[in-house]
């Protein structure tokens, strides 16, 4: 299938590692042009070689910038005025007990999680709507819809990327503009992958892993972490002239763990 | 050998060692840069938005020894300019010579009948494209101590005399702006900034012009404006060689950089009348 994306350019936040790096590979492979963005010129190297290793006649380009400030979102739209393609991919979380979660760490995910997204598509969609065309596409977590007692504040600031996205797509009314979000299920990044070793220690990867899925993670019909490539696919297609008639909605690539029929 | 191609051999390694960006440079005045470039031993990489034609063009230059390459580029496009310069520093580690030769003419009616989208489509090649060239070879110039842009504008970024056409010598005339601005940008920077302002050149873009205007029949707002000649023998076959645009370009860009030139208008000669007092 030729996704048509070989004129268009990307920008993947946060795409030096994860899901994002994931993201940025299929789209490059794709033929898109794609802005690499990460906070230091370290990491963003290194995720360039990473794909070129692979794939050497890739079209990237390199973004150093912080986009969970306010100054790393000037220097984003300074750079680079004119996208095609908007992966909001960057977020972090944390696991905190919720009473001893203070004002800023909720006002820092905040931050970081929602209004990184914000202030690139208040730029960025408005071009796209007055071009006519374009692709929004907000990395949320199954965890917006499954809150996680332990990470209240991740999981409520996931949720709001659904109702921004929704928002946002009402805005794209009669264009060729879409905007929707994917909720991912636990995948098997690096920072998952310790973070499942530090629940059992000493136990063998593998095994840890089993046992997280059947004991954390029990409604999982794939009964295993997803892999990175799994969500790029699936969000590379979104991102697609193809993927035209997908607009204001909520996508699951989550390997069946949220019980629900639709 | 025409003599043409005698003068050129004349002048063999006057941009040695330099590397040059030529946009537009799969055919017309492109082309004749990127020939006369290489043949003075300058790296030229050649940038256009027809793959085929570009491909034609880089085997026919890239003789033994020389150095031609060309790199397919919108170069409206804001991140696959910077992709461009990113991958000729990459190779190449500078950029001494920018020559911004893509563009388009537009045939367009009088400014009621002119869509946005054609002018749209002219500004964007015309002057975005040289706005973003710009921004990057003073990125790099300014890093490595120096360098020239050449910008390629026409009689219509001064004068604009026929009825129609507004798109074309809005676009041509911002970029005279923009290169006057850049003049002074440059200066504490070592970065000169030339408009070569050509009349009636031979190029695919003119003959387009007489196709526009000769397969149909003349727009009737044309009329009165064209001489005889023209009507009669098509405005492409009227016009100056690319070759003779050429060889000034790199007369610009082979200058010392303690002085800067920033106008040179080039007519053909039996034209020379049409313009009067303003050449």
């Amino acid at each position: 299938m030729d996704l048509k994306l070989n004129e268009k350019t990307a920008l993947v936040t946060a795409s030096t590692g994860g899901i994002g790096l994931e993201i940025a590979r299929y789209l490059a492979h794709e033929g898109a042009t794609v802005i690499i963005n990460g906070r230091t010129s370290e990491t963003v190297a290194r995720a360039c070689e990473d794909i070129y290793s692979r794939y050497p006649d890739v079209k990237l380009l390199q973004l150093v910038a912080d986009n969970g400030s306010a100054e790393g979102y000037k220097r984003t739209i300074k750079e680079h005025s004119e996208i095609d393609i908007l992966v909001n991919n960057l977020g972090i979380y944390e696991s905190v007990d919720f009473f001893d979660t203070t004002d800023a760490q909720w006002q820092h995910l905040f931050e970081v999680n929602v209004l990184s997204a914000v202030r690139l598509s208040r730029h960025y969609l408005k071009r796209m709507l007055s071009r006519n065309s374009g692709r929004i596409v907000f990395i949320s977590s199954e965890s917006a819809i499954n809150p996680a007692p332990e990470m209240a504040h991740y999981s409520a600031t996931k949720l709001m990327q659904l109702s921004l996205s929704r928002s946002l797509a009402e805005l794209t009314k009669g264009t060729n503009v879409t905007v929707n979000t994917i909720m991912p299920g636990s995948t098997k990044t690096a920072g998952v992958q310790k973070f499942i070793q530090d629940v059992f220690p000493g136990v063998e990867y593998e095994t840890a892993e089993k046992r997280f899925m059947k004991e954390n993670r029990p409604t999982s019909l794939i009964a295993r972490l997803i892999r990175p490539e799994e969500i790029a696919a699936f969000v590379t297609f979104v991102c697609s002239p193809l993927a035209s008639a997908i607009n204001g909605t909520c996508l699951r690539v989550d390997g069946g763990l949220i019980r629900s029929a639709v | 050998m025409t003599r043409k191609e005698e003068n050129m051999k004349t002048k063999d390694n006057a941009l040695d060692g330099k590397v040059a960006i030529v946009t537009g440079g799969a055919s017309g005045i492109g082309e004749a840069v990127g020939k006369i470039f290489v043949e003075n031993s300058c790296k030229v990489v050649l940038v256009d938005i027809n793959r085929d034609r570009l491909k034609k063009v880089v085997e026919e230059i890239a003789k033994e020894g020389s150095n031609c390459k060309g790199i397919y580029a919108d170069v409206s496009v804001e991140s696959q300019v910077k992709k461009l310069f990113q991958d000729v520093v990459k190779e190449h580690g500078r950029v001494d010579i920018l020559v911004n030769s893509a563009g388009r003419d537009s045939l367009s009616p009088p400014i009621t009948e002119t869509t946005l989208e054609e002018w749209e489509k002219t500004i964007n090649p015309n002057l975005k494209a040289v706005f973003l060239c710009c921004r990057e070879a003073f990125i790099i110039m300014e890093k490595q101590g120096g360098g020239k842009i050449i910008n390629m504008g026409s009689t219509s970024a001064k004068l604009a005399s026929g009825p129609g056409h507004s798109p074309y010598r809005a676009s041509k005339h911002g970029m005279m702006g923009l290169s006057k601005n850049l003049l002074r940008e440059g200066m504490d920077k070592n970065i000169n900034v030339t408009v070569i302002n050509p009349s009636h050149v031979k190029t695919p873009m003119t003959e387009i012009i007489d196709k526009g205007l000769y397969d149909e029949d003349i727009p009737a707002y044309l009329e009165g404006w064209l001489d005889e000649k023209e009507i009669r023998e098509g405005i492409h076959k009227s016009c100056i060689d690319v070759e003779n645009v050429a060889e000034i370009v790199l007369f610009v860009a082979t200058r010392d950089s303690s002085v800067t030139i920033p106008q040179i208008a080039i007519y053909p000669t039996h034209k020379i009348h049409r313009y009067g007092m303003e050449v």
